[in-house]
């Protein structure tokens, strides 16, 4: 099959109407969770997966890609308009943002971040395009040496990196993995940890855990935090038109969009890492680097340029490592991997070998919507006033219905909500404990792969620890993830001696 | 819930010898030295690894300023709604998994909703029709268009 072959397939696969109604409709869905406050564009994949278990593997992804990317732009809006951020992602710069917005720049502030994250998110596309293919014939060579250290270094990167407090983001990691070896054991068939029942013989089911820990948890939060003696925050005016002057800011800020589009892909495709440490890397790098950081938190655009850059930019990115080695770049790809094994499209090397038509669809769906990402954002803009009277109080429980029927939907029986219930609970008193739960999806994700490459290797090699350095790239690898641990570690006891010579 | 991370520290040792434990009794196979248990033993030392540390670290933080109650409640839990709200919320999840089965999934939502819609001090009236209409429009959604088998339960012979 030639190339134009696979691109015409793909292009027909896009093409059909139920696709873009779905990746439409998706896109509304995204747009509306990302703008309203303390629903997060993860748990708008979440509650979006149990929907497209029923579909096709292309529109299903459609609807995810479409959905996340909407809401990473949406969350911007609650930003300018109220100071709160509508998803982690927007969190950077939204001082900045309200600040313009109480300027009388709400047009602008807003209209930079819909067009930039458009540019921003392109450029993550335009990466995954050209990377991913050829990572996947790289990674055609991998055998379980190299995947065992690639999965190790996902899982040290979202200890190390992608959090504040890398003992407690360990232990997270840990309980997700410890997660994944419920069930039969891959490689003996030993059922283990199931407590005598067999609806634990298969795992923990994988998205009924997904909307306990990002969507149940955050409904319990939210209805304990609800202030109903609070008046109405009130809402800058905008006036004028959306766009008006942004092409000033862009054509004034081309250094900012590229730097930002491409810290934020590079920090997309870290696993462990997505759109929201993207934004406030790309926001402290604009920082620091700019003509006037005095500005910066005071209603300066520059920031914002570069960061609403980052966070879209990420999204693309994210899926670079999913695609190619099954290994999630952020919370939402870790989503994707799981609804690519259920549609059969394992993610890996030989979906680019097998199914080439699927991954040049997905990349159409991507440039698709991102490019409607603008006229939906318009509209979302537009609408956002009323939308944001929508008070809490009446979203939470209509949030957690759908927590109840997705999680039912996923086992068809009671038995997906008591995992919710039991996962949700566990992530709400981990989170306000000051453990972060992005690691545990990851580990859940990430540990069946883990444990199969981990034993694979182990049995190959006869326990001999050194055939995990044996292979180049598996040595390279294997070195980075010793550096990462070995830095790390260097650093604690350097604190602790530090804290020692203090007291 | 607040946990101080001593607390966690000493719950995660115990997970850690209990995962210890369980793994000591997946049965192996002759001649393979490696089997179902090494990766659950691996990841329960690092249980009581990283339990150690974590008490360790609170220890030390405690020298230097006092720490608070071992264990206490978010402080929004004793606030207004907060408490109410939370065990509204719990009950939802509890009465669709034991009382869906008989009763159906609608009557348990329309119910869980409006109570929990009422203690979150909505209008009567307004609680009632958001009740309703959130759970007509579940049930339209996935037992409608996706075909999920939500329990019909009492309203078996209208739907």
């Amino acid at each position: 099959m030639g190339f134009g072959d696979i691109l015409l397939q793909a292009l027909l696969l896009v093409l059909d109407p139920q696709v873009l109604l779905t990746a439409l409709l998706a896109g509304m869905f995204g747009m509306f969770v990302g703008a309203m406050p303390g629903l997060t564009a993860t748990m708008a994949t979440a509650l979006l997966v149990p929907m497209t278990f029923f579909m096709d593997p292309i529109p299903a992804l459609a609807a995810i890609v479409s959905a996340s990317s909407m809401a990473i732009f949406a969350g911007d809006i609650p930003g300018a308009l109220l100071r709160i951020p509508g998803t982690p992602a927007s969190a950077a710069y939204v001082e900045d943002s309200h600040r313009l917005a109480l300027k009388g720049k709400l047009n602008l502030a807003l209209g930079t971040n819909l067009l930039v994250s458009c540019i921003g998110g392109l450029f993550g596309v335009g990466v995954l395009i050209a990377a991913a293919p050829l990572l996947a014939e790289f990674a055609l060579r991998f055998t379980s040496y190299e995947y065992f250290w690639l999965a190790a270094l996902g899982l040290s990167c979202a200890i190390f990196i992608a959090s504040a407090d890398p003992l407690k983001a360990g232990i997270a990691l840990l309980i997700g993995l410890a997660m994944a070896t419920v069930g039969l054991d891959p490689t003996t068939g030993v059922p283990r940890f199931t407590l005598g029942h067999v609806d634990l013989m298969a795992g923990v089911e994988f998205i009924p855990a997904m909307i306990g820990l990002f969507a149940l948890a955050e409904v319990m939060r939210g209805v304990i935090r609800l202030n109903h003696n609070a008046p109405p925050p009130p809402m800058p005016a905008g006036e004028g038109a959306l766009f008006k002057g942004v092409g000033g800011v862009i054509r004034r800020h081309p250094k900012n969009i590229v730097r930002g589009s491409l810290m934020g892909t590079l920090i997309g495709a870290l696993p462990g890492a997505g759109a929201d440490i993207a934004a406030w890397m790309a926001y402290a790098v604009s920082k620091r680097f700019s003509k006037t950081p005095e500005k910066y938190g005071k209603g300066h655009v520059e920031g914002l340029v570069d960061a609403s850059a980052a966070n879209n930019a990420a999204v693309g990115g994210a899926w670079i490592p999913a695609l190619v080695f099954g290994i999630p770049g952020d919370s939402v790809t870790a989503i994707v991997i799981g609804v690519l094994y259920m549609k059969g499209m394992n993610p890996g090397p030989t979906v680019f070998i097998q199914n080439p038509q699927l991954i040049y669809a997905v990349f159409m769906i991507f440039i698709l919507t991102t490019l409607m990402m603008v006229p939906l954002g318009w509209a979302a803009v537009k609408a956002s006033r009323q939308v944001l009277r929508v008070p809490s109080r009446v979203l939470l429980p209509i949030v957690l219905s759908f927590c109840i029927v997705g999680a039912f939907a996923m086992t068809n029986s009671v038995f997906g909500i008591v995992i919710m219930l039991a996962i949700g609970l566990l992530g709400w008193v981990l989170e306000e404990n000051g453990f972060p739960v992005a690691p545990i999806i990851l580990g859940l994700v990430l540990g069946g792969m883990f444990e199969r490459m981990f034993m694979t290797s182990m049995i190959k090699s006869a326990g001999d620890l050194t055939a995990f350095f044996e292979r180049p790239i598996a040595a390279v690898l294997g070195v980075c993830v010793l550096l990462i641990w070995g830095m790390a570690l260097f650093g604690a006891v350097r604190r602790m001696a530090r804290g020692r010579a203090a007291a | 819930m607040k946990i101080t991370d001593a607390v966690s520290g000493a719950l995660l040792i115990a997970l850690g010898l209990f995962m210890f434990w369980q793994a000591s009794l997946f049965p192996s196979f002759g001649g393979q030295p490696y089997g179902a248990a090494l990766l659950p033993s691996i990841l329960a030392g690092g249980f009581i690894l990283g339990g150690g540390l974590l008490i360790l670290r609170d220890v030390m933080a405690r020298r230097q300023a006092a720490g608070g109650p071992l264990v206490s409640l978010v402080p929004e839990l004793r606030q207004g709604t907060g408490m109410a709200a939370l065990l509204a919320v719990l009950g939802n999840v509890l009465a669709q998994i034991w009382l869906a089965q008989p009763l159906g999934f609608i009557p348990v939502s329309v119910a869980g909703l409006l109570v929990l819609f009422l203690v979150l001090r909505l209008r009567p009236w307004v609680a009632a029709a958001l009740a309703v209409g959130t759970s007509m429009v579940c049930w339209w959604l996935f037992a409608g268009l996706l075909r999920v088998p939500l329990p019909r339960g009492i309203l078996d012979g209208v739907l």
